[in-house]
């Protein structure tokens, strides 16, 4: 298939997003400036600094005598990049690949996208008049390579749409500038007299690799096509979404919600198809002139069922804001997987791990509170008490040991309380012990029951463990910390309650 | 003759509770624990599933027995198959030590919920989903409405729930069948061997809808309940106390 890639210059990026946030500096010559070797020199300059005189590289001072009442803000060069990424999700609406150059320019992969907008010049403009509406002058051009777009854009007239596969005719009177060269390069260019491409492609190729290098004949490929560019999606694209545009934007939740329905029916319709279940699904809104909005579901099962997916998605629906006005949507799947099929039981069971309602209903109390508040416990093989279990991955992990059949609390402290105790032999249980200022009597004790640090996981000092139980009936599960030594008397624990 | 007044007696009793308004509720296929002697005490002489019981812990060791009679009553009521969700603010449970009681834990599923309103909210989901048989739930702040909808949604459901409230907030009433404390007392060894023995509990029945409270001494021996009865007077003089 005929590729086709748009390239979006921002012309004035760091100044049209400072303008964009304070609107009231539109009409001002304004520069952005950072410090290089102790002086204030201009990084960016708006449109009307320019026609002034003022270009990138003049330091501040400098600038002020041309320009006495010139603003100047402090620039954020860091920030560039992370503001052209959100810019490349909001070109997400456009097509599902976007990838970033620099910290300035932004490539669509254009690739069947277009007769969605009419043709090729609908497109364009459908973009610009996007990023109008936000506030950022751009320059576009499309053409079968990135490469080609991006010479279009810096050299050559604005909305150049290249035929297919003929971006080169396109480039031919463009600077050897425009193939994105080494600045030397494009230095002895300029002082051979090779003013344009033209020129330089008819020089012979083995006469153009002896003189200038491999690297020239690279970048020539790249636009021609011959070679492919390396292409690195801002956000990976997912192999299962739907797409909806609406014909005006949608602001009541009515509409949302026959959008979503939509998308699902459609949705499932793919996956029932090659035999899988959602997992996880997010459902994004784009919005005129805003940064889209998506709520993200999860399930515990992959889930083939319409109604159960829906209703997941209407809890969360309070999150959109439809302001002003949501004019596409998408559903994306990032994770499916295949779905058993079980026999139907005849008997509704009373409750089985595998039960579609109970799943349901997890699935409803983790989207809402988050997964990490539902636990299931499997056995640990471990004697140190806090590591004897582990959680479990799913609802119907089996376990792969026995839980253990020792004597164990069914009230274990988080973390061990400290006591005072008073025993009489080293040894032996303690006679009577201090707990929040009540001191318990022991009448019976069993024990000791030693646990040793398991070495490869944590070096520490063992425990002593006694089950004992006091006067009233009440039992309790206590340790001493390490062993009595000549003038070191081990600290004494409450750990827990035995029912 | 005697069976025939035997049978007699025990239609006039159903009859009773009927114009008492007591539903019987319970569905086709719903496993019943028994509980040995403290059956006598239930309405119709079983224990009521499909409804919502209290618990009424004092102090972390009545917590403690709480869970673990808990343990031992939860596999009766939901079979060897069957799920049992606990919600609470922080676990506390330490999962090995369930099995003992007869209920692994990994068919126990823990809901760690911080807000009492979550939790609530949570409680209500699960009574209402009909294929949770059990549910636990460390509650606060109930109030007597809520409490009516829980029994309305075990109502529709079949679930049981136990209501784990704390002291502070126990004296609101709430529309539940019936108030229990567990208590720990003095563990059992056959033969006077030293030691720690069975675990024991004395399980008062303060408040049973349509029963007879009373107060038991259960002790979980070998992976079974053993029963004594107390005399009804302790429990009475409970109540006493309480209503003072």
């Amino acid at each position: 298939m005929q590729k086709s890639f748009v390239c979006i210059w921002f012309r004035y990026f760091k100044i049209d997003r400072t303008v964009i946030r304070q609107p009231a500096l539109k009409s001002q010559p304004l520069v952005l400036i950072s410090p290089v070797h102790g002086k204030m020199v201009i990084t960016a300059a708006n449109a009307i600094a320019h026609t002034q005189g003022i270009d990138r590289g003049i330091s501040l001072a400098d600038a002020r005598a041309m320009i006495p009442g010139l603003l100047s803000l402090n620039d954020q060069p860091e920030k560039a990049v992370r503001w052209l990424n959100a810019l490349g999700g909001y070109c997400n609406r456009f097509s599902p690949s976007v990838s970033l150059s620099g910290t300035d320019t932004l490539f669509i992969d254009a690739t069947g996208c277009s007769h969605l907008w009419g043709d090729d010049a609908g497109y364009l403009s459908a973009i610009r008049s996007a990023f109008d509406a936000i506030g950022y002058q751009v320059s576009l051009a499309m053409a079968g390579t990135p490469g080609a777009a991006w010479a279009l854009t810096r050299y050559g007239k604005d909305s150049t749409i290249a035929a297919p596969n003929r971006q080169m005719d396109a480039l031919l009177s463009l600077p050897p500038a425009a193939l994105q060269l080494d600045p030397e390069l494009v230095a002895r260019f300029d002082k051979l007299g090779l003013k344009t491409i033209c020129q330089l492609l008819q020089i012979p190729r083995p006469a153009l690799l002896r003189r200038f290098g491999q690297a020239l004949l690279d970048r020539i490929d790249a636009c021609s096509g011959e070679r492919m560019e390396s292409w690195e999606p801002v956000f990976p694209p997912v192999e299962y979404q739907q797409r909806l545009a609406s014909l005006e934007p949608i602001i009541t939740l009515a509409g949302v919600e026959a959008a979503l329905q939509t998308l699902l029916e459609k949705m499932m319709r793919q996956l029932r198809q090659e035999g899988l279940g959602i997992r996880q699904a997010v459902f994004t809104g784009f919005r005129s002139r805003q940064k889209p909005v998506s709520i993200r579901v999860g399930t515990s099962q992959p889930v083939q069922d319409l109604r159960r997916v829906f209703r997941l998605f209407e809890m969360k629906f309070d999150r959109l804001s439809l302001e002003p006005g949501i004019e596409s949507f998408l559903l994306e799947v990032p994770r499916t997987e295949p779905v058993q099929h079980r026999q139907e039981k005849i008997w509704n069971g009373s409750a089985v791990a595998d039960n579609e309602v109970l799943a349901e209903l997890i699935d409803r109390i983790s989207n809402k509170f988050g997964a990490s508040r539902i636990s299931r416990f499997l056995p640990a093989e471990h004697h140190w008490p806090e590591r004897a279990f582990q959680k479990a991955i799913s609802l119907v992990e089996e376990k792969t040991s026995a839980w253990p059949a020792v004597e164990r609390p069914v009230l274990l402290l988080p973390v061990p309380e400290k006591v005072e105790v008073s025993a009489p032999v080293p040894d032996y249980p303690p006679l009577l012990f201090r707990h929040k200022g009540v001191v318990h009597e022991i009448v019976s004790a069993d024990g000791p029951e030693r646990i040793e640090q398991e070495w490869w996981l944590q070096e520490g000092i063992a425990r002593d463990y006694y089950i004992v139980e006091d006067k009233a009936g009440q039992r309790y599960w206590l340790f001493r910390s390490g062993h009595y030594q000549p003038g070191n008397r081990p600290d004494w624990y409450l750990h827990g309650y035995f029912a | 003759m005697s069976v025939l007044t035997a049978e007699i007696r025990k239609k006039l009793e159903q009859d009773i509770l009927a114009l008492g308004g007591f539903r019987h509720t319970v569905k086709e296929g719903v496993r019943r624990p028994d509980l040995g002697l403290i059956n006598q005490a239930f309405p119709g002489g079983a224990f009521p599933v499909g409804a919502v019981h209290e618990l009424l812990p004092e102090s972390p060791e009545q917590v403690a027995a709480s869970q673990g009679f808990l343990a031992a009553l939860l596999p009766e009521l939901v079979g060897t198959e069957g799920l049992v969700c606990w919600i609470c603010a922080q676990r506390q449970v330490y999962p090995p030590a369930l099995a003992q009681f007869g209920l692994p834990a990994d068919r126990v599923i823990f809901l760690e919920l911080t807000r009492p309103v979550d939790r609530l909210w949570a409680l209500e989901e699960m009574l209402r989903c009909a294929s949770v048989a059990a549910v636990v739930a460390d509650v606060e702040a109930v109030s007597f409405v809520q409490s009516r909808r829980f029994q309305l949604a075990v109502e529709a459901s079949g679930a049981t729930g136990f209501l784990l409230r704390s002291p502070a907030t126990r004296h609101t009433p709430l529309s539940t069948i019936a108030s229990w404390r567990i208590l720990p007392v003095k563990s059992r060894l056959p033969g006077g061997l030293p030691g720690v023995g069975f675990p024991g509990w004395r399980v008062e029945l303060t408040r049973i809808r349509n029963g007879r409270p009373g107060a038991w001494n259960l002790f979980w021996e070998s992976r079974r309940f053993v029963f004594e009865q107390v005399t009804g007077e302790a429990v009475r003089s409970y109540r006493l106390k309480k209503a003072v």
